[in-house]
């Protein structure tokens, strides 16, 4: 084991300590805020079944377009159904899709990143040249391209999304990659005979971790914003699930006469994607510091 | 001089394949769509023999590799078919669109530099006060706000409550500013605040980087005044990886464009291709996606060129 090994491996053990982990944290307000509001939006997705007074799909055609009150807290939209109970239970969609898009998207990085920084040469040029074409589509462009191919369902969302933020992930594993390659402990395990998929795995894998798992978080809100996009132009979830975006698509029609309709998904959104930001700029201060300047 | 030469040559030698790859990732897209042009003309229910006489007629019945051609050759000679749905030459509805998405990305983008640079320079200056920290987490909402609804609710504010600006169209600046600053209001600040958040945060850490160089404490052991080191040293270096990324957001504008046009009824490309994807309008698609990711290609490439100006460290590379 050659003394970097050991200090690297020394160090990951030192930054991977979970108790060390949750103490840098509570020190840093951004993310600690953060992982509070995130850590209630996963309450809430996980309780739906108890938070929410009503089912989220009922339709009650005498409480239609009702103001918000004591009974309908953020009041009903166009079919009576109870817009609180759609936003709790709304919770569970754009976490689902965030979670699935994030780790197709951390997945085909992983590969494509590894496979590009390990090999290099032919294998580099061809995956950073494919990398760059994705980068060259507005996402949004080949979301709704991808989506009019697919057809819109959660799971095609949750792939879509996912596709579209995988060329990042590459990137950055591929710079990871890159960059400890010709280091000594990399060497090393070449020599001793190592197979090509256990260096990748246990040699570069571990020293990309950091920026991924930043990456990872600030991806979720991505991915969260797209979906809620792409459901507000009626491409995304279908109906009658309770999407946030699908809840504004509904309430445009009836912005003025209840705005209330608009008002609270657009918050959730809001919140959750808020959530997940600050939560990732909190991670990058503390496991990477290298990005950290103040 | 040779190595300026040699690096605008490789940048202009990596445009032709990446546009080519682009159109073969958007012609496969379309091909594999579920149903074709013949389909959606006829309406359901059409009997096969029409299907088929219509698909001869337009050249459908061919294999992929020779529509595929077909293809290539049209968009070189910028030709991108009929719409469906309105029967005009999507040339010409492209052409009428473009200068609408056009001008709102210039103005969103425009918006964005305004609040985001100097919200960003500030921010660093004053690193870790409380000024620091309310733009910082004014950059961090900016990010976070879903576009849509920042859109949907100056709607509802500016246009239905007040009544202060018209809720839709699009009406030329240059041929009557006052209107038509009116109707871009809205649907650039929706655009241009969100992206306003990435370029604070952005100068702000790169200016706060450039800060602690060997050669701004150099400046400072001189004795020059920390306005002089700030602006004519570090702004130029800290302002270059902002560059980058007002090219690629630039994407995300005419990418945003589909959103905000819809919600303020602009008809831009945006909402050309957004009609086009509800419609199946498939030539309408085709010929937005194809005219978006060229602009974007281009819009990099003159970036990259900026880019290069700046900072002669990626011309010796």
């Amino acid at each position: 084991m050659s003394l970097e090994k050991i200090t690297a491996t020394l160090k990951l053990e030192k930054e991977g300590s979970l108790r060390v982990f949750l103490k840098r944290l509570s020190k840093n307000a951004k993310g600690l805020f953060g992982g509070i509001l995130l850590f209630i939006v996963i309450l809430v997705a996980l309780l739906a079944p108890i938070i929410a007074p009503y089912d989220p799909n009922k339709i009650s055609s005498e409480e239609r377009l009702n103001p918000p009150n004591l009974t309908h807290f953020f009041g009903t939209d166009e079919l009576g159904r109870d817009i609180f109970s759609r936003i709790v239970w709304g919770a569970r969609i754009s976490l689902f899709v965030g979670l699935i898009s994030v780790t197709i998207a951390l997945g085909g990085g992983l590969i494509l990143g590894l496979l590009a920084g390990y090999y290099r040469r032919y294998v580099d040029e061809f995956i950073s040249r494919i990398v760059d074409i994705l980068l060259s589509f507005p996402a949004i462009l080949l979301a709704l391209l991808i989506v009019t191919v697919l057809g819109p369902s959660i799971p095609n969302i949750a792939l879509t999304v996912g596709i579209i933020y995988m060329p990042q992930f590459a990137r950055i594993v591929r710079a990871g990659a890159l960059s400890v390659r010709e280091k000594d402990f990399v060497q090393a395990a070449i020599a001793a005979g190592d197979g090509d998929l256990r260096i990748m795995i246990v040699e570069i894998l571990p020293n990309t971790l950091a920026p991924l798992i930043v990456q990872s978080s600030i991806t979720f809100a991505f991915a969260i914003l797209t979906e809620a996009a792409l459901s507000f132009l009626g491409l995304g979830v279908p109906p009658p699930h309770p999407a946030w975006g699908s809840m504004l698509y509904d309430a445009r029609g009836y912005m003025e006469i209840a705005p209330w309709m608009t008002m609270f998904p657009g918050f959730a959104i809001f919140l959750t994607v808020l959530a997940f930001n600050m939560f990732g700029d909190g991670l990058r201060d503390i496991l990477d510091p290298r990005l950290r300047i103040d | 001089m040779v190595s300026k030469y040699r690096f605008i040559y490789t940048r202009l030698a990596t445009v032709l394949p990446t546009a080519f790859i682009s159109l073969t990732i958007i012609f496969f897209l379309l091909e594999i769509v579920p149903g074709d042009t013949a389909d959606v003309l006829l309406g359901p229910g059409a009997n096969q023999q029409d299907i088929e006489f219509l698909r001869k007629m337009l050249g459908l019945d061919l294999p992929p590799h020779e529509r595929y051609l077909d293809f290539l050759v049209n968009v070189v000679k910028g030709d991108f078919g009929i719409s469906l749905a309105t029967s005009r030459s999507v040339n010409k509805l492209i052409m009428e669109a473009l200068p609408v998405t056009l001008t709102l990305a210039v103005s969103s983008m425009l918006i964005a530099l305004l609040i985001g640079i100097p919200s960003g320079i500030i921010s660093a200056i004053k690193r870790n006060t409380r000024t620091d920290l309310f733009v910082s987490f004014g950059a961090l909402v900016g990010i976070s706000v879903p576009g849509f609804w920042l859109g949907m609710l100056m709607l509802l504010f500016f246009a239905v409550y007040l009544k202060v600006l018209p809720g839709a169209g699009f009406v030329n600046p240059f041929l009557d500013p006052i209107e038509g600053i009116k109707h871009l209001i809205m649907p650039s600040l929706m655009l241009g605040l969100i992206l306003a958040g990435f370029i604070s945060r952005i100068t702000r850490s790169s200016l706060i980087e450039v800060m602690l160089q060997d050669y701004i404490l150099t400046a400072r052991a001189k004795g020059l005044p920390e306005r002089i080191i700030i602006y004519k040293h570090a702004l130029k270096n800290a302002l270059i990886p902002v560059v980058t990324v007002v090219g690629f957001q630039f994407g995300a504008l005419l990418g945003g464009a589909v959103i905000a046009e819809t919600i303020f009824t602009m008809s831009g490309i945006g909402k050309l291709i957004y009609s086009g994807i509800i419609d199946r309008d498939f030539p309408v698609v085709e010929g937005v996606a194809i005219t978006m990711v060229l602009t974007f290609i281009l819009i990099n490439l003159v970036v990259d060129l900026v880019y290069m100006y700046l900072d002669p460290r990626v011309r010796l590379g």
